[in-house]
């Protein structure tokens, strides 16, 4: 097995899409952070001044009466004009190194599908190849090629993922050394990024594993990823709209709250009219449930990948 | 039994999508003695690749029992594989990477090391285009990349599904010689062809199938000699029409063949024909045997099939 996995490492390695992924995501992030940091201003006085002048100009005008009534919950003018108009809202729109965390959560849909691209193509190359049944005259066992695969594209996919977010991390830090502020970071925060890092990237070797078994089903890359975009397309936004209850067993769903390690309220957009039931109204997708749902459906694509992997002739 | 291939009532079928199923192999039985090359043969459709896939455990029989160097396929193939080396149809190839990093991608599944890949490169000529990519070479070269790797394990059994396939005149010479030497090495080269003049140049042993089945088998001199016998004479005649006309009243069947005549007799009733003829006035110029080789034998067992 260890040779095995050895020789699958070499062929993940050798592959040329996977540096194209990488240096078109590294790539893709510096220029992205670039643009951000040109397009930021900088906290220099100027922009703070400006800053308080909008911010003074806008109680004012809240003052005024502008802002419409002053709504019951508030005993005074002046209190709703202290909660509607925030001094932040009018700060210059510089970079903050504190926002880095949102950054990471952002983005991590897009390391999620780079991992499920990656997962697929790795899988699908000796189909698309022909090489598979060449492999199978060297490793006739196929649990045993499927089994090394699994280790290795999930491997690498985590490797890749934490790779390009520290990446990230540090382009971001870059930008806001030249023109932006370290100021406002909690204590801790280095720590919180790490947890979040290690949290994408192990998102993303779960579905790399699910873009494996697509593409080990569907006997190529293509239809491996194919299937993986059209159950997005059918399934996530048609068939969970369609049956609010299937919501909660989507893996594209549970992958925003496996990232953002917080709960994910689902809200039935088509509610039942007469007497519905809280759960058929929303349901509260909490971060554990998440990780469970997509284990659950690695476990079962891989299952399935294996019966049709050892039951159909190779020809 | 006890070759290094056992075939035994061999049976596969394969489901076309609107015309039903379709018959590969139809209870094949096969025995491939240890040492020297084995030549298979058959016309396109035969079974030969279903035959070398279900024994090499790509393709499940739907009955029968294949068995490798005594380990039974499927089940206990994993104990046998590391000593068969094989190309089936073609040797498929990443295309974008170089023919090395191909073999060595196999060769760390046994834990081959590189001294093993350098010396397979040398061995089928291609050193000096090993850092270059799959897809820039020839099929000649692909198809003697595909025996590098085959060589790879050093195996004891090598089965080359058409290794001249796509190989110019001189490829064809550097694998007729290599699979010699591999054949004399003590090694058993197991390969199937079409290409029937080149079988017969490097087998010892040959076996013929036609729809899935076995036609037959044996030595290439056993196999061409007992055509022979059956293959007929060819009498050169100055009235090739009267002379089929006499030989008819004789029982004998004949047929023109150009301006001699093809005689379906045993090569020890020369002397009858010389004697009907003569005594009819009609003096034979030149009687001899019929030409055998395999090419014939092949033709001639395989065209009730209608595929040869």
């Amino acid at each position: 097995m260890r040779r095995l996995i050895s020789s699958e490492f070499l062929r993940a390695r050798s592959r040329r899409v996977v540096p194209m992924m990488v240096v078109g995501a590294l790539a893709g992030v510096l220029i992205g952070v670039t643009i951000g940091t040109i397009v930021a201003e900088g906290k220099d006085s100027t922009a703070v001044r400006r800053g308080q002048r909008m911010y003074e100009l806008g109680v004012r005008r809240c003052l005024d009466g502008n802002y419409g009534p002053v709504p019951d919950a508030y005993a005074s003018l002046e209190e709703f004009c202290t909660e509607a108009v925030r001094p932040e809202s009018f700060g210059p729109d510089s970079l903050d190194f504190f926002d880095l965390d949102a950054l990471l959560e952002g983005t991590a849909s897009l390391v999620i599908m780079l991992g499920a691209f990656l997962g697929a193509t790795l899988g699908g190359a000796d189909w698309s190849a022909g090489t598979m049944g060449t492999l199978l005259t060297w490793e006739p066992r196929r649990l045993r090629i499927l089994a090394a695969r699994a280790v290795v594209v999930s491997i690498v996919v985590f490797a890749i993922a934490v790779g390009a977010q520290i990446w990230l991390s540090a382009v971001f830090a870059g930008g806001v050394a030249v023109k932006g502020s370290f100021v406002g970071t909690p204590d801790g925060f280095m720590g919180d990024v790490a947890i979040s890092i290690v949290r994408v990237a192990s998102a993303s070797a779960l579905f790399s594993l699910i873009g494996l078994a697509f593409a080990t089903i569907g006997r190529s890359t293509v239809s491996g990823i194919s299937a993986f975009l059209g159950y997005l397309i059918i399934v996530e936004l048609f068939i969970a709209n369609l049956v609010f209850v299937t919501a909660r067993f989507t893996f594209g769903r549970a992958a925003v709250a496996m990232t953002s390690g917080e709960a994910l309220l689902l809200v039935n957009p088509r509610p039942p009219r007469v007497d519905p039931a809280p759960d058929q109204l929303e349901f509260l997708l909490q971060p554990g449930r998440a990780w469970l749902t997509v284990i659950g459906w690695v476990v079962v694509m891989l299952l399935v990948a294996s019966a049709s992997f050892r039951g159909r002739d190779v020809t | 039994m006890g070759g290094v291939i056992e075939v035994e009532g061999l049976r596969k079928e394969f489901r076309k999508l609107r015309h039903g199923r379709t018959t590969a192999l139809a209870g094949l039985d096969l025995e491939v003695p240890e040492g020297g090359v084995f030549g298979f043969l058959g016309p396109n459709g035969a079974g030969k690749t279903t035959m070398i896939r279900c024994l090499l455990g790509l393709v499940r029989p739907g009955a029968g029992r294949v068995r490798l160097l005594g380990a039974d396929v499927p089940g206990s193939l994993a104990s046998s594989i590391g000593q068969v080396g094989s190309i089936v149809e073609q040797p498929l190839l990443f295309p974008r990477m170089t023919g090395r990093r191909n073999l060595e991608i196999l060769a760390r599944v046994h834990g081959i090391g590189p001294s093993t890949v350098d010396a397979v490169l040398d061995r089928v000529g291609l050193s000096e285009r090993q850092g270059d990519m799959a897809k820039t070479y020839s099929l000649g070269m692909k198809q003697r990349l595909g025996i590098a790797a085959a060589l790879l394990k050093d195996p004891s059994l090598l089965i080359l599904d058409e290794p001249a396939n796509g190989l110019d005149p001189a490829g064809i010479v550097q694998v007729r010689e290599l699979i010699r030497s591999l054949g004399s090495e003590g090694r058993t080269v197991f390969i199937s062809s079409h290409i029937l003049s080149e079988v017969q140049q490097i087998a010892d042993r040959v076996a013929i199938i036609a729809r899935g089945r076995l036609i037959t088998q044996g030595s290439v001199a056993d196999v061409v000699s007992a055509a022979a016998g059956s293959a007929g004479m060819v009498a050169r005649v100055p009235d090739p029409a009267a002379a089929i006309l006499h030989l008819a009243t004789a029982q004998i069947q004949a047929r023109a063949l150009g301006d001699t005549i093809h005689v379906d007799v045993e090569p020890e009733r020369g002397a009858d024909i010389t004697r009907l003829l003569a005594e009819q006035g009609i003096y034979l110029s030149e009687l001899r045997r019929v030409a055998v080789d395999l090419e014939s034998v092949f033709l001639e067992l395989t065209k009730d099939e209608g595929l040869a």
